[in-house]
């Protein structure tokens, strides 16, 4: 009758609450995404995207209201650990009811509470760039362009103990202890000595069950896989109009930009271009980090980047994309020869181009040609940005996929 | 020396070896003091799945709602902070009773989670009348399974959202949602019977030649449409007021179809399951302490564990039952293990040695049998009851407990912050003590805790309205006002009309509240 049960559910994997987490997570996307944004805004987007984030908000999506009594009425209640209290003292500024100290309650109902939700590394891409992918981003497949890939091709006799297949290896035992029971119970058939067939009786128990000559690796080959690549420009002005304000702005587009390609696709190329009056190829650290100021010639890094993709680029094998930034100043008389050579040479070589505007000035001569000439091209997206926010919508306005 | 072989276990590893060879002893050892419950179902957790039980109320199976996957967590956020620790033990109200054991718990905490949870909150589930009378312990998991697989069926049917509308409303008057005078089954079978006992006097009596054959007809069909509704559970002349909110509204809203009333009435029954638990939380914290604090003295004196057990053991137990000062930090209110410790400790003194305060205070108890004492204090209070017959001075003393009033929060301009004026109205050096006794009795009253509303339709010319009325216990009485309305939001849903508040205070109106709701709103994402 007192037989207890004992069930070790440790490794139990089934969770009675997944379903619920889900809901939740339903629930307050929403909230989530504008939370996500706001933690992100601190510069966090590398370690979110490579180890989560934990989210912190308050919302009315997540309040459960009830029926309760007010907590600042008058009320009644009874406390423990007198000390110096008789009947009729009269106390101001403490809480008996647990509050220390004065001026903590708020006579006002909980509408709002705050809400936690711990997001792993996917789902906070997901979250991040949800909805958005690389434009045009067609297939172009060539023998040149292949990455090498680990694929299965058969089996083999030797490998290493990861590899062994037990399904292949249990088939040629199989194969084997037949046969050599069959061979016994020829003997055996033909023996007429009690003594001779009892040892042969055993030897047929003795049979080894695996062999080393049963023993079949799974094989794995290097093959060649084509693959499509992308390559992103991206071109920063970094001249003395571009203060610490644009220039930040400008470096957020392109950590957003960055992190996006890193996460969602496999083989993208990132070319970092800053140009002032002359334009330069650099890494990411000097891009993000490094500080030169100059005056401003778009053309020199327009020209930069047309030069790169006739030397070392092809446009037939690989998806080429450019987005720029800057405050819109230029030299005047450089504008038309921006606009010349993105529309006579650049944009029959891109996929997409698009183009920030960081708080641009009344001298944004560049933003205008630019709005001008090219609004009517469809691999052309123009957007102006006043801070971070009008920066991330711009970004997400810019690859959201068109259905 | 002979006694460290009998040495129930060492060290602080355990294993399942431990519980199977311990857990005998212990049942045996509780049931020499008639302490016995259900039996036991241990289930060796991980510290994760302690987090997703805490989510559910304990409950191993539940239907699936945003507000357990938001206290999960919650919860998990606060324990990886280390701002809040785990419970060492858990046990739900079923039958078999189901004990969580936690695996990085040491040795002699599993063995006091045995004392404490599997002998003595099992016993208080099974022989408290509380619980007896309001739950099922054997067929509420049956019940939650069910329910799970309703909801998702109509999740499925109907789609997410306006089950997750129906549940949040559900939710905010679950409080709202339980019979709180009598057991509804036994009153349903009592109103079965009455109505059969009729139906069989009118046929008995019937006239063929001086009665209406038509009327006859039409009351015996009246009275067999109540028993069907008897069969379906649902109460059939219960439309005055109705304090049971939830199956007020299940049965009286017009345009709810029928696989939404039973979701509400699913609410409503597993509200019902629950409602013990909250008027019973000091008897059954310190009747389980009292447990575990005698089984682990007598586990020690037959030396079944060792010294270095009981001292971890004190530390336990000294933690769980410490009562902090109102003027610390960590002071939240009365510790319900501490008080029903406490009182449970004294009502054994009382028993083996009363003095003349205690003669004269409870004569009925003093110089009695104190394990059938305890035994019988535990099947017949509830909070409310236990600490207003058996708080007694000493204890009053020992604690330091002190009642007072608290007048209204305002706003200090000079100061720039709130304060309330407190006034204390009854210490422990009163001549008197019974104001403590019966201010501190009266916190664990229901009508302290949740508010007093009633439910009844009224009928205008171009609405057919709920109004909820609350009886205030004093003219100061206001209702939390956000979250109110909120509330009333969320009804106006389920009712698909006009849900109106108001409350009264010795028969005279002093607040009138009306939300509008249409019928098809709760097809509608609220956000």
């Amino acid at each position: 009758m007192s037989d207890a049960i004992i069930v070790d559910r440790r490794s139990g994997t089934s969770s009675t609450v997944a379903g619920s987490r889900q809901k939740y997570k339903k629930r307050i996307k929403e909230h989530l995404k504008d939370a996500l944004e706001q933690a992100i805004k601190k510069r966090n987007v590398k370690n979110a995207t490579k180890k989560g984030i934990k989210v912190k908000s308050s919302s009315s999506a997540t309040s459960e209201p009830t029926i309760a009594h007010d907590p600042s009425a008058p009320r009644d209640g009874v406390a423990v650990g007198n000390d110096k209290y008789l009947t009729g003292d009269k106390e101001i500024d403490r809480y008996m009811d647990g509050g220390s100290g004065s001026g903590q309650a708020s006579s006002d109902g909980e509408g709002n509470d705050e809400f936690i939700y711990h997001l792993n590394q996917d789902e906070v891409r997901d979250l991040l760039f949800e909805g958005l992918s690389l434009p045009n981003f067609v297939k172009k497949v060539s023998q040149s362009n292949t990455v090498k890939q680990l694929a299965r091709a058969g089996f083999s006799r030797h490998g290493v103990p990861a590899n062994l297949s037990v399904v292949r290896s249990y088939k040629e035992s199989l194969a084997r202890r037949v046969a050599i029971r069959a061979s016994i119970d020829k003997q055996i058939a033909q023996e007429e000595d009690e003594e001779a067939i009892k040892i042969l009786e055993e030897r047929k128990k003795k049979i080894p069950f695996f062999e080393e000559v049963d023993l079949r690796y799974v094989y794995k080959d290097w093959q060649k896989k084509p693959i499509t690549k992308a390559v992103m420009y991206c071109l920063m002005d970094v001249s003395a109009s571009m203060d610490e304000e644009r220039k930040n702005l400008g470096k957020w587009f392109f950590v957003l930009l960055n992190e996006f390609l890193k996460a969602c696709y496999d083989h993208v190329e990132i070319v970092f271009v800053r140009h002032h009056t002359e334009a330069a190829i650099v890494d990411e650290k000097t891009f993000f980090y490094d500080t030169i100021s100059g005056g401003t010639v778009v053309s020199s890094g327009l020209n930069l980047i047309l030069n790169d993709i006739n030397q070392n680029r092809s446009p037939e094998r690989e998806n080429i994309y450019l987005a720029q930034v800057s405050d819109g100043e230029n030299w005047d008389s450089d504008c038309p020869s921006c606009v010349k050579i993105i529309k006579d040479e650049l944009l029959n070589k891109l996929q997409f181009f698009c183009y920030l505007e960081v708080l641009g000035s009344q001298y944004n001569t560049l933003t205008e040609v630019y709005d001008e000439m090219l609004s009517k091209i469809t691999k052309f997206k123009l957007g102006r940005a006043a801070d971070k926010n009008d920066v991330y919508t711009i970004f997400r306005n810019f690859f959201t996929a068109e259905k | 020396m002979s006694k460290h072989t009998k040495y129930l276990a060492t060290g602080s590893e355990w294993d399942v070896s431990l519980i199977e060879k311990a857990w005998p002893i212990i049942d045996r050892m509780g049931k020499k003091y008639k302490w016995e419950g259900y039996n036991p179902q241990f289930e060796i957790i991980t510290y994760d799945q302690m987090l997703e039980a805490y989510s559910t109320v304990g409950m191993p199976c539940c239907y699936d709602h945003w507000s357990y996957g938001r206290q999960y967590e919650h919860d998990k956020d606060q324990y990886k902070k280390g701002l809040k620790g785990l419970a060492y033990e858990m046990i739900i109200n079923t039958d078999p009773a189901i004990t969580y054991l936690m695996e990085n718990n040491s040795a002699c905490m599993q063995l006091l989670v045995m004392a404490h949870a599997a002998v003595g909150h099992n016993h208080f589930f099974k022989h408290n009348y509380l619980f007896k009378d309001w739950t099922d312990a054997k067929h509420i998991l049956d019940y939650l399974t069910y329910a799970k697989r309703f909801i998702r069926k109509c999740e499925e049917k109907y789609g997410e959202t306006v089950v997750e509308n129906i549940l949040d409303a559900a939710h905010s008057i679950k409080m709202f949602g339980i019979d709180k005078y009598q057991r509804r089954s036994t009153t349903i079978q009592k109103e079965k019977d009455k109505l059969l006992k009729r139906l069989e006097h009118q046929e008995k009596y019937f006239d063929l030649l001086f009665d209406d054959i038509n009327t006859y007809n039409k009351t015996a069909q009246k009275t067999i449409k109540k028993l069907d509704l008897l069969d379906d559970n649902i109460m059939p002349d219960q439309d005055k007021q109705d304090e049971n909110l939830l199956y007020f509204i299940a049965t009286k809203a017009e345009h709810l179809r029928p696989w939404m009333r039973e979701i509400l009435k699913i609410v409503s029954n597993i509200a019902q399951y629950f409602y013990p638990q909250y008027q019973d939380k000091v008897m059954n914290e310190g009747f389980a302490s009292f447990v575990h604090y005698t089984l682990m003295y007598d586990l020690y004196e037959a030396g079944l564990i060792s010294d270095g057990y009981m001292l971890e053991f004190f530390d336990s137990h000294s933690g769980v039952t410490f009562q902090p000062s109102y003027k610390s930090k960590y002071y939240s209110g009365v510790n319900p293990y501490a008080l029903g410790f406490n009182i449970f400790k004294d009502i054994e003194r009382i028993c083996k040695n009363p003095d003349s305060e205690d003669k004269k205070l409870f004569p009925d108890i003093a110089g009695s049998d104190w394990n059938e004492t305890v035994n019988y204090v535990v099947q017949n209070y509830k909070d409310e009851t236990f600490v207003l017959q058996f708080l007694s001075p000493k204890v009053i003393k020992k604690m330091g407990l002190f009642a007072y009033h608290a007048d209204e929060i305002n706003y200090n301009r000079f100061f720039g912050y709130y304060q309330r004026t407190t006034t204390i109205t009854a210490t422990e050096a009163d001549e008197d003590y019974k104001h403590v006794k019966q201010a501190l009795s009266r916190q664990y009253s229901l009508s302290e805790m949740i508010p007093t509303l009633e439910a009844h339709v009224e009928k205008t010319q171009i609405s057919r309205r709920l109004i909820l009325t609350h009886k205030m216990r004093h003219s100061a009485d206001t209702l939390e006002d956000i979250n109110l309305r909120q509330t009333l939001d969320l009804l106006s849903l389920l009712w698909g009309d006009t849900v109106g508040f108001r409350q009264t205070h010795n028969g005279t109106r002093t607040r009138d509240l009306l939300v509008s709701g249409k019928p098809d709103d709760i097809y509608t994402r609220r956000f």
